[in-house]
């Protein structure tokens, strides 16, 4: 008998799992016994003891509010009298159109394949301070941040041209490619097209910022020089010089939102804690003193409870926030 | 009474016709459900509807189901049946080939990990990669999901001995590919 099938059976035998568990009614003298006896009965506790470690993957949280709809959407067909065969009628998309699209290529009437086959525009939104993450056909991830977005067409992976649009703020992580095809991101002022990587864009300022964890991509902007960014960089563009500007140090700050805190680095400028918080929560700040503005923070702070974080960035500025409805003033402490 | 006593009870309630008793049913296993389907279609309606469809067959076929020992695994074998079937039927009528289709990743953010370091990703990312997609399709339902041996061996139609196998090969590598000390237990 071979290792592996020791395993399997050791595995299967409930004294040795519960001794290996440390359960209290476990036959602890035997087992300990065992282990002694030679090397290979070791070996084989080490490498069980690693199986049932495993990985820990972490735990996606039930969107209740997702799952009611999607039990309303099941319970509409459920009711339907012979519900069997309402459901295989039920439009499902991807299947219908393309059963449609063949159907008529039969005929062969151009016209009509077109008009039927109009691509369906896909869009995702997102609330203020809710993320959501979206696997797309092609295998990209797409982690949406709050208030933002993203909209496609849902052929996108029979296009060339693989383009997303985005409003708001959105991490890629982007699949490779086959070769021909190229995925886009568009903003309202720039194009990011990518070679399969990872990186951020944040399209809430007057121009569009995007910051690159892994890979390679090319930012165009119709009629300017393009600019191309490698891992680590982050860029900008700047309407009064009209290029591309290099934010130096920034990637990590525009990654850090993903984990639900803000890596400020050395010192953040107030001028840049303020737009975050601004376009984050969706709040206007006024500032009660201007001399705010010449502050700074720096370090990781938790962003996932908005009460926290202002606590938290009151005690690092050593000012008061105070929120009066969508309104936030910010005053120093005397 | 345990976790697995109170959801075969509601799947004894739900077989006898009690719309409430799946509607809970949907609600404690739809979002793991979901997970899978979409690891596993990589597109979101598809991954829905494959729940959905699920859902369906069970109660219009609630009076010839088999004996069910546990819930979630039923209903997770079922999934992945109709998740193939779903990708098949679509496979049919594109050029997409099937082997692609079911390359079931397991991105470093999944992952608890002690650190958030590019590096750490690139470690975990590549310690993944060296995984195949049968190995990392299994240690994604034994560790997010629970089933055990048996379980897991049904699920994906292979023997028991196999499925040890490939957990056994699997951490082996992770371990030597470094991902493991990188991980948060």
């Amino acid at each position: 008998m071979d290792k592996k099938n020791k395993i399997a059976d050791l595995l299967r035998n409930n004294s040795f799992m519960s001794w290996l568990r440390k359960e209290q009614k476990a036959d602890n003298a035997h087992w300990e016994k065992w282990k002694k006896e030679s090397a290979e009965n070791e070996q084989l506790i080490s490498d069980i003891s690693l199986m049932e470690k495993g990985i820990p993957l972490k735990k996606q949280s039930t969107d209740k509010a997702r799952t009611k709809a999607s039990w309303n959407k099941l319970v509409n067909q459920l009711d339907q009298p012979n519900s069997v065969k309402t459901a295989k009628i039920q439009p499902r998309r991807n299947w219908l159109k393309i059963a449609a699209s063949l159907a008529i290529l039969t005929v062969a009437s151009f016209g009509v394949y077109n008009f039927l086959n109009q691509a369906e525009l896909i869009e995702y939104q997102t609330k203020l301070g809710e993320y959501k993450t979206i696997t797309l056909p092609d295998g990209t991830e797409i982690t949406l941040a709050g208030n933002s977005h993203l909209s496609f067409f849902d052929n996108f992976v029979d296009t060339n041209e693989r383009k997303i649009t985005l409003e708001g703020e959105a991490y890629f992580n982007v699949a490779k490619q086959t070769f021909g095809k190229q995925f886009i991101v568009a903003t309202k002022d720039i194009e990011v097209q990518v070679v399969g990587t990872a990186f951020n864009v944040n399209t809430h300022r007057a121009t569009s910022i995007v910051s690159l964890t892994e890979g390679k991509v090319n930012l165009t902007k119709e009629g300017y020089q393009n600019q191309a960014l490698i891992a680590g960089q982050t860029a900008q563009f700047n309407s009064a010089t009209n290029q591309f500007d290099l934010l130096a140090d920034q990637t990590d700050y525009w990654s850090s939102w993903r984990f639900q805190k803000w890596s400020l680095g050395d010192a953040m400028p107030m001028k840049e804690i303020i737009q975050r918080i601004e376009e984050t929560f969706g709040l206007t700040i006024h500032l009660e003193n201007e001399s705010i503005l010449k502050k700074s923070a720096s370090g990781d702070i938790a962003i996932d409870n908005q009460a926290v974080l202002f606590e938290s960035l009151s005690y690092l500025l050593n000012v008061d926030f105070e929120l009066n409805g969508s309104e936030l003033i910010i005053k120093n402490i005397e | 009474m345990t976790q697995k006593d109170k959801q075969l009870k509601l799947w004894e309630a739900m077989l006898q016709g009690d719309l409430t008793a799946l509607e809970q049913i949907y609600a404690l296993f739809h979002a793991d459900l979901y997970h899978y389907a979409l690891k596993l279609t990589k597109q979101v309606d598809l991954a829905e509807d494959a729940v959905q469809d699920v859902f369906m067959d069970l109660w219009n076929y609630r009076k010839q189901l088999p004996t069910v020992h546990a819930p979630k695994f039923y209903l997770i074998r079922s999934v992945r049946n109709q998740c193939l079937k779903l990708i098949n039927k679509q496979n049919r009528f594109t050029a997409l080939d099937a082997a692609s289709s079911f390359e079931l990743t397991i991105l470093p953010e999944e992952l608890k990990i002690k650190d958030n370091s590019e590096l750490t990703k690139k470690v975990i990312a590549a310690g993944m990669s060296t995984l195949s997609p049968r190995q990392r399709e299994i240690i994604y339902l034994k560790f997010y999901n629970n089933l055990d041996y048996e379980e897991l061996a049904e699920v994906l139609d292979i023997n028991y001995q196999s499925v040890v196998n490939h957990i056994h090969k699997a951490m082996i590598k992770l371990r030597k590919a470094d991902v493991l000390k990188h991980l948060k237990y």
